[in-house]
């Protein structure tokens, strides 16, 4: 399945809902304890949602549409993706890329202008099932800039 | 992990399903086939790698990252800015 991520609901699109529970099978890539997370956004928040690790409370992100920095940012899901998110309908996945403050690169710019996106390892959300996967997008980079 | 030492058109079987042939060697590259399942996927092990270290660097302390999250939000409003270059 080749899509584009435009058009995907958003989280609040569903039942007025501001939060899921999203279970990760086999946790992110990397990162096998980290199964079990809650997305979080709000009028505040939105376009930008928080990414909170149930199993370890300590770890957490901060994930936004890929395609609301890179307009032309397209998906692209393998056979064990789609089986791995229980085959979902377009309408029920939820991309989220997850921005990596410049801060946690150790770098002494200015902490909101050097963020990054990681377009190599978006979250790919099944809203309706409440499961996701960290697919590997290898045409795209892990340090998108943003704000450029 | 297994050691193995392999020649050119030598392989192995893992699984059951997944089979892994020495294609060709040139100097430090090796050319491998693979023969898997269509829903196995495969990567090469180092986008795996990157992957991890960006989640390893991308959390942010739990105290924090709401307040993380609105001081980024001035990124996905480009229109606030006056200056379009």
């Amino acid at each position: 399945m080749q899509t584009t991520a435009a058009g995907i609901a958003p989280l609040n699109g569903v039942e007025g809902a501001t939060a899921i529970a999203v279970h990760f099978s086999g946790g992110l890539v990397g990162c096998a304890d980290w199964e079990h997370f809650d997305v979080v956004t709000d009028a505040e928040l939105s376009p930008l949602y928080l990414i909170n690790c149930q199993d370890d409370p300590s770890i957490g992100f901060i994930g936004a549409d890929p395609t609301v920095f890179k307009p032309d940012f397209c998906l692209e899901l393998t056979a064990e993706d789609e089986a791995q998110l229980g085959y979902p309908e377009f309408g029920d996945l939820l991309v989220l890329a997850i921005i990596t403050p410049a801060s946690s690169l150790g770098s002494t710019a200015e902490p909101s202008t050097s963020a990054t996106l990681n377009l190599l390892g978006p979250l790919v959300i099944n809203l309706q099932r409440g499961i996701g996967r960290q697919v590997i997008q290898s045409e795209y980079t892990a340090h998108y800039p943003l704000g450029a | 992990m297994l050691v193995l030492t392999r020649r050119v058109d030598e392989g192995l079987n893992i699984g059951g399903e997944i089979t892994v042939r020495i294609l060709a060697i040139d100097g430090d590259r090796v050319k491998l086939g693979v023969v898997a399942p269509r829903t196995v996927t495969i990567l090469r092990d180092e986008l795996c790698q990157r992957v991890r270290n960006e989640n390893t660097a991308a959390s942010i302390p739990a105290a924090e990252r709401a307040a993380v999250a609105r001081s980024l939000k001035f990124l996905v409003q480009p229109a606030a800015k006056t200056d379009g270059s």
